[in-house]
């Protein structure tokens, strides 16, 4: 299997070459549709057949040789540099892609029902399979700078996705705005490769040579090169521009703004590249290159508040939204926080537990949100839906048990994970970290319920619609991620830990061991999760009658403009002064709100948007046409320079 | 004996009336002479420098230079007489349409 | 009667031969024996002139000899280049064969021009004296002042020719002054007897004699100089002028030949004649080059018109070639290799894309004309596409790579502080060349633009978009060239 690794991200790439080549030229609508739909899933599905195939021998083999490696070709080799385009298959690679694929196939099936009778499907399809193919490169490569070919080639099928429907102004100003913020992260990513490179000579994962083994020898020496950064300043560095690059592509703060607007793209989109896959590239960065992280406590500590920040944020934004995506990509932002909060108190088994449960039943939500906005005929406002258990049972079923899953109750996948991520921080003594963490988990299951009674219960509010449910090639799929969101958990039970074994080799952890604390633990958070969850429910049950198109929550009136900054993802708008709410209570939310909100940080990329375009103007201002003025600024360089060389030799 | 360090002075007063020249006047004709000016100050300082060291490679430059600035010269009348046909002007501040 | 002739081995200078003879023979023969009208054939004797000229590389492979006195020097550095150089001209002159009938400016005279200006490419990559390079650097700004105003009576058209004109005479005034005072300090013009010069006048140094003040002023001018050809800020005012004005094949050949022909005489006089005063000019280079990113980024923020956008464009990518000349290190030299032929396949790619949807008359090149491409000639927006994602430096590219390299180079000899700026400009960079992308592909059609589709630029295209993701894949073809190159240097 080793030798034809490279079927793998080759299926996924011949699918789209079909669909961009042959099939787009088929003059005929209904059969180019079908076609095109067809190969795409043909080509994930075989991928995920094949993935499945090599995920077995590979737990066939001894636990110590459980990795395959394949060199496809050299792809820069410049005497002192050279990196291939190598594919690796070890325990961290094969779950990954097993996601990826699987849960691709699953949605790409399930595009063919939702995106029937759109006009540009052949292409849908097409940047699809591109992305699967981007996607496994990300995760497969055997060195920094493969992973950062798959990185950037996630973020443009990403970008082409999410303008998907460019006649909707939003969606192409998403997308545009997606691959903006995106190239930030890059540039930190492209700063740490250099680094990397500079110091250790090498940006490959694997072997004796590799950096990350590299980077452990010279932490184990302690001792320090004379001209040379210290190994911890080194470390410290690299980590904290990967980072930023973490913080691009995994929506983390300062840099999720794209993602609730990346929503405009259609909902499979959301489902599989929004929520279960590229937005969790960040963490599995984080668990590739842990060894560079764990030698930075600096740096872990950083990760650690940038995830616990980001957790809070997201989930105190999710439960203020009306937008039924516009809740699930909130929530996907807080829970991506929840990855890499695990990840920076060292728990990157944990953090791929949670990434691979949140995986399936965030894509489950979305799917089933799909479901919803596509039997309510393009309704995407939850004030306007209401009652549609009656018009769509099963889009109820499968929705309720991701719902469940996401607030993390027992037994569902959720739960499993969350809990180890709040035991870790538990076992690690870190309370605050632990408090934050803890009420985001009731946000979220709060915010499930307050969804769940929107959508689902009481009186349909909005009657200009006929709700109807969607059709089996929908269904299916979103049954089959609902039994992954049921039994998920079973990866990594707390005795077991069969996950954090299989990532043994990798991630080099080890199970913590179930006690007393932990069990009780457990209990509580489930106990936490029921009564929020139920109390959503409840509350916006009883409400329901209060909800109208464009009026306020409920839960407005209490609290007021705190409503409005967790609407705004703690954005304070300047009308907030009219409210009265307890003073330090409103100088806190407007301190939190300058500093966090989206519009400062928008302001900020505006800002910086303003700076290059005033200069932009002030270089069309030179620029004036006239060759006398042209003469001058040559003229101008010329002293510069020679005065320079006058004065400094 | 005219010391050379003299000749490199005055080509280099030379050079800088020429540049100032293109810098101030706006006369496409003007600006050549000024260029022409800055080149035969090099060719000056060419040739003082190639008297001083005793060594021809100088004075070979300076043919070339010649060569090539009547070539430049040949070049921008010609354009500056199809210019003259469309604009009626040898004002190169008028012929400024592109620009920003 | 015995005169001592100087070792003479025409061979040197057979690339040079070759391609100056067919530009004399294709001028003679365009005048007396191509009809008007049927213009397209000089362009195709002009194709296989190039031909013969790197069929003339052929015998010359792997030799390292210098001849006439030192003056001209045959290596794989300057073969390699001569390749890259062919490759532009052939390229400039297929894209140009229906663009200058459509346009009303077929002259026979454009073909020979071409060559000219490619044999004075040559010349630059094969000279090691500065007689020889002036006239190299004099030869290619003639010519392209000639080809720049080849679109007249069209305003911009000699509007650009004659900026170009007055300012590259004045520079052309401080290149001859630069060398004038190089030769009064070192009595010399010859590249290799000026390091001599300079490593004498080390070794020999005491507090008493003062250092090379005059050769330090002079070699500054020289820079300058080529400082201009090359468009380092703030030496580069011409370009966005002179490049929207010329005929578009003319500005997609001056971008990226000049450059590289500059350049690659801009290294053989620093890396043979300036090695021991490395301190003094790799400090300015290196800000000319941050400042040429950071303008030339932030000028193409602002830019409506494609044209501009690109010129602008090109002023930055000026920069980060620049780059790969401030590491002075083997890998900088191959990183300067790989991005000229990753620019130079990427820009006139770009530029041919234009040609394609340029319209008869003044007004074309607006961000309109690429509205809704991805619906109307997919394949062409897909290739633009790659072209823009090239020039942003976004991984599967040529582009992509040529940057990585550039920036390894320099992060390696330790100039941190440019890479930085180079990585935060090509983020500004996405701004505008996405804007392309997202007018093709999430926009409908604002005008209707009919594209002057022949096969031969159709092919070209595809070629070039074709080699832009192969050099991507496997850098590796060009890569193993490169280091011999570097060798030949002496790196």
């Amino acid at each position: 299997m080793a030798n034809v690794l490279w079927l793998i991200p080759l299926l996924p790439l011949l699918g789209f070459l079909l669909n961009v080549l042959v099939v787009w030229r088929d003059s005929d609508a209904a059969r180019r549709e079908r076609n095109a739909g067809y190969i795409a899933c043909g080509a994930v599905g075989l991928a995920f057949v094949l993935a499945f195939i090599a995920f077995i021998e590979l737990a066939m083999l001894p636990h110590e040789e459980q990795h395959m490696h394949v060199v496809l070709w050299e792809w820069i080799n410049t005497g002192s540099f050279s990196v291939p385009i190598g594919l690796l298959f070890d325990p961290l690679s094969s779950v990954m892609v097993l996601l990826v694929t699987g849960v691709g196939t699953l949605i790409h099936v399930y595009s063919i029902g939702y995106m029937h009778n759109d006009e540009r499907v052949v292409r849908y399809f097409a940047y699809l399979n591109l992305f699967i193919v981007m996607m496994l490169m990300l995760v497969m490569a055997d060195n920094l700078l493969l992973l950062f070919l798959g990185w950037e080639g996630v973020g443009l099928c990403s970008f082409l996705l999410i303008g998907h429907w460019f006649e909707r102004k939003t969606a192409s100003d998403a997308a545009v705005k997606a691959f903006v913020v995106n190239r930030i992260g890059d540039a930190g990513m492209l700063l740490a490769m250099m680094t990397i490179f500079a110091h250790f000579g090498t940006l490959s994962f694997v072997g004796e040579e590799s950096f990350l083994e590299r980077a452990r020898e010279i932490a184990g020496q302690y001792v320090t090169i004379p001209g040379q950064p210290t190994w911890i300043l080194l470390t410290t560095g690299i980590s904290l521009l990967l980072l930023v690059g973490v913080t691009g592509k995994s929506a983390q703060l300062p840099l999720f703004v794209w993602l609730p607007d990346a929503m405009a793209g259609p909902t499979p989109v959301s489902a599989l590249i929004h929520a279960a896959t590229m937005v969790t590239a960040g963490v599995y960065l984080m668990a590739r290159t842990h060894s560079i992280f764990t030698l930075s406590p600096t740096a872990q500590s950083v990760v650690t508040f940038v995830g616990v920040a980001t957790a809070l944020i997201g989930g105190t934004a999710a439960i203020a939204q009306w937008d039924i995506k516009r809740v699930l990509a909130y929530s996907t932002v807080s829970q991506l926080g929840y990855m890499v909060a695990a990840a920076g108190m060292g728990a990157y088994a944990v953090a791929i537990f949670h990434l691979l449960t949140h995986g399936i039943f965030k894509a489950l939500l979305f799917l089933a949100s799909g479901s919803v906005i596509h039997g309510a005929h393009d309704v995407q406002d939850m004030r306007r839906m209401g009652g549609l258990r009656k018009a769509m049972p099963t889009t109820f079923r499968v929705y309720a048990i991701g719902a469940i899953a996401l607030a993390g109750i027992f037994p569902l996948a959720g739960f499993w994970s969350k809990d180890e991520i709040l035991a870790t921080a538990w076992g690690k003594g870190q309370i605050g970290i632990f408090a934050i963490l803890f009420i985001t988990s009731m946000l979220t299951a709060f915010y499930m319920g307050r969804q769940i009674a929107l959508v689902f219960f009481g009186e349909q509010r909005d009657s200009s619609y006929h709700a109807h449910e969607s059709g089996p090639m929908m269904t299916w799929p979103l049954w089959i991620l609902a039994v992954g969101a049921v039994i998920g958990g079973a990866m990594n039970l707390p005795v077991l830990h069969t996950l954090t074994h299989w990532l043994e080799p990798v991630l080099e952890e080890e199970g913590k061991a179930f006690d007393l604390t932990t069990l009780i633990l457990a209990l509580v958070a489930t106990g936490a999760a029921v009564g929020s969850a139920y109390g959503g429910l409840r509350y916006y049950m009883h409400n329901a009658h209060r909800i109208k198109p464009n009026r306020q929550d409920p839960l407005y009136r209490y609290f007021g403009d705190i409503w409005n900054m967790f609407e705004e993802a703690w954005y304070v708008d300047q009308t907030y002064e009219r409210y009265t709410v307890v003073p330090w209570y409103r100088s806190l939310a407007g301190f939190l709100g300058e500093i966090f909100d989206p519009q400062g940080i928008d302001g900020m990329v505006h800002g910086v948007a303003r700076l290059v375009q005033g200069a932009a103007a002030g270089v069309r201002l030179v620029q004036n046409g006239y060759v006398r003025t042209y003469a001058l600024v040559f003229l101008t360089g010329v002293i510069a320079i020679i005065g320079y060389l006058v004065i400094a030799w | 004996m005219v010391p050379t360090d003299y000749y490199v002075l005055l080509s280099a007063a030379l050079f800088t009336i020429g540049v100032l020249g293109v810098l101030l006047r706006r006369n496409a004709i003007v600006l050549f002479m000024s260029v022409e000016l800055m080149l035969n100050a090099a060719n000056l300082a060419l040739v003082a420098f190639a008297y001083r060291h005793a060594n021809i490679d100088g004075q070979v430059l300076v043919f070339f230079v010649i060569s090539v600035a009547a070539a430049e010269v040949a070049v921008g009348l010609a354009l500056l007489v199809t210019i003259f046909r469309t604009r009626s002007t040898t004002d190169v501040d008028e012929v400024s349409t592109l620009r920003g | 009667m015995n005169i001592a002739f100087p070792d003479i081995n025409m061979l040197v200078i057979l690339p040079l031969i070759v391609i100056f003879g067919s530009a004399l023979a294709l001028l003679l023969i365009d005048l007396f024996f191509i009809p008007a009208g049927n213009k397209k054939i000089t362009g195709y004797l002009a194709l296989a002139g190039l031909l013969f000229t790197g069929l003339a590389g052929v015998p010359l492979w792997g030799m390292e000899e210098s001849s006439f006195s030192g003056m001209v020097v045959v290596d794989t550095f300057a073969l390699t280049l001569n390749v890259i150089f062919i490759i532009i001209a052939a390229i400039t002159i297929i894209i140009s064969l229906d663009y200058l009938p459509r346009q009303g400016i077929e002259q026979g005279e454009f073909y020979p021009l071409i060559l000219f200006a490619t044999g004075s490419f040559v010349l630059l990559a094969q000279s090691t004296n500065l007689i020889l390079i002036f006239l190299g650097i004099e030869l290619l700004s003639i010519t392209l002042y000639v080809l720049t105003g080849f679109a007249y009576p069209r305003l911009s058209s000699e509007e650009a020719a004659m900026k170009y004109l007055l300012l590259g005479a004045f520079a052309a005034g401080f290149f001859v002054y630069g060398i004038a005072l190089i030769y009064g300090e070192t009595m010399t013009v010859d590249l290799n007897q000026i390091r001599l010069y300079l490593t004498e006048l080390e070794s020999s140094s005491t507090a008493a004699v003062p250092g090379p003040t005059l050769l330090l002023i002079g070699g500054a001018l020289v820079l300058i100089a080529f400082s201009f050809k090359i468009a380092l800020v703030p030496f580069h005012m011409w370009t966005p002028d002179v490049y929207e004005g010329a005929p578009t094949p003319v500005t997609a050949f001056m971008s990226v030949g000049t450059k590289g022909a500059a350049l690659a005489a801009l290294i053989r006089i620093v890396t043979i004649a300036l090695p021991t005063v490395q301190d003094a000019w790799v400090p300015v280079l290196a800000v000319l080059a941050a400042a040429t990113m950071i303008v030339g980024n932030v000028g193409a923020v602002a830019q409506t018109n494609v044209k501009r956008m690109l010129a602008y464009s090109s002023v930055g990518h000026a920069g980060y070639i620049v780059l790969g000349v401030v590491a002075m290190s083997a890998h900088g030299i191959e990183a300067f290799l790989f991005y000229l032929l990753a620019y130079s396949l990427t820009n006139l790619g770009a530029f041919a894309v234009i040609i394609v949807l340029e319209q008869r008359g003044e007004s074309a090149w607006s961000l309109d004309d690429f509205s809704g491409l991805g619906q109307r000639q997919p394949m062409l927006a897909v290739a633009m596409a790659l072209f823009m994602l090239s020039l942003a430096g976004v991984p599967p590219t040529a582009g992509y790579l040529g940057k990585f390299f550039v920036f390894a180079a320099a992060w390696e000899s330790g100039l941190g502080w440019l890479v930085l700026i180079g990585v935060i400009t090509s983020a500004i960079a996405i701004f505008f060349y996405l804007r392309i992308i997202v007018r093709m592909f999430m926009h409908e059609p604002v005008r209707d633009v009919q594209p002057a589709l022949h096969r031969s630029i159709t092919w070209t295209i595809a070629v070039a978009a074709g080699a832009v993701l192969l050099f991507g894949f496997m850098p590796n073809l060009f890569i193993d060239l490169a280091q011999r190159s570097v060798i030949a240097l002496g790196g």
